[in-house]
């Protein structure tokens, strides 16, 4: 396969491999930027986790078939959330469609969740941040730690005088709750 | 844009072990995805390749550049004269390959070379017209 021009770095580099269908730099953009195009998405589809995967599937095999070369990163981000909020509205559109037509043989429909406008990559993390406010201050204590301030679980188990066991069970509770009340957030009109 | 800590703390949130049979199947799809592509790409390219030279090949039969000029047969077994011994012999045009043909007599044909030693040689129907080189012996 042939390799990129040597003065491309980085996003620029990546994405003129992307271009010609460098099976590598398919991996390595899967690998990237999966994870952010999911968080990404999550907000699109305003909670919606089964429409956000599915969106996300979707926008993958796009990328994977239109890729074009970017100069930047920010270029590139700004196209992939646009590829993103399209295929979002695309599987929105076949929801419907499908939910006419069972609607059609019976009375049960599922509304399709509403698309955000002007979804922004950044809400996902500020809603996060207003949720973690909202903890009682032991247990956002405990999360700031260890994912704010890099503390290791030994450590914080050391600080607050439990085993490390309990210390992991109550972050696994705790990542839980985090979720679920940053999902009820993004679902609310 | 996201601190360092908030994404991961975001990655450890939600995109946990569920995501990852998603994580997998997204990527088999995606590296199907590129191969197809490649491949698309390539038979493009070829047949770009391809057409220059379908024009060419078209233009050509268009303008008969296709027409081999007929070549004298490459020996004669035997001489049906001798006086013929290295005369060209050139093998008779197909009636259906000439498309304005005018069917003269034989008289005729004698008569475009008043001043030229020529004859018909050959069974009826498969005659072949010999133009003498040399003045023709009496």
């Amino acid at each position: 396969m042939p390799s990129a021009p040597a003065a491309l770095t980085g996003v620029a580099a990546l994405t003129h491999r992307l271009a010609k269908g460098d099976e590598a730099a398919f991996r390595e953009f899967h690998a990237q930027y999966f994870d952010r195009l999911y968080q990404f998405l999550l907000v699109v589809a305003r909670g919606q986790e089964h429409e956000a995967r599915e969106a996300l599937q979707e926008t993958l095999v796009r990328v994977a078939r239109h890729a074009r070369p970017f100069d930047d990163e920010f270029a590139f981000w700004c196209w992939l959330k646009a590829v993103a909020r399209n295929a979002a509205r695309d599987s929105g559109r076949k929801r419907t469609r499908y939910a006419a037509l069972m609607q059609s043989f019976s009375a049960f429909s599922r509304p399709e969740a509403p698309v955000a406008p002007a979804a922004d990559d950044g809400r996902l993390s500020a809603l996060l941040i207003e949720c973690l406010v909202e903890f009682a201050p032991g247990d956002r204590a405990l999360l700031e730690g260890k994912y704010l301030h890099g503390a290791t679980v030994a450590e914080l188990a050391g600080q607050m005088g439990q085993s490390i066991k309990s210390v992991e069970s109550r972050l696994v509770r705790l990542r839980r709750e985090l979720r679920e009340s940053t999902l009820a957030k993004l679902r609310q009109p | 844009m996201k601190n360092p800590e908030h994404k991961e703390l975001l990655r450890e949130i939600f995109c946990d072990e569920e995501l990852q049979s998603l994580r997998e199947e997204s990527l088999a799809c995606g590296l199907s995805t590129v191969r197809s592509r490649r491949r698309n790409h390539t038979l493009r390219m070829a047949a770009l390749a391809a057409v220059p030279m379908v024009v060419i090949g078209v233009i050509g039969l268009r303008s008969g550049w296709y027409v081999i000029p007929p070549q004298p047969i490459a020996s004669v077994t035997a001489p049906v004269d001798s006086r013929l011994a290295g005369v060209k012999i050139y093998p008779a045009v197909s009636m259906a390959d000439a498309p304005q043909v005018t069917i003269i007599s034989d008289e005729e044909l004698f008569a475009l070379y008043k001043d030229q030693p020529v004859g018909l040689i050959g069974e009826p129907g498969k005659q072949r017209l010999v133009v003498y080189d040399e003045p023709a012996v009496r």
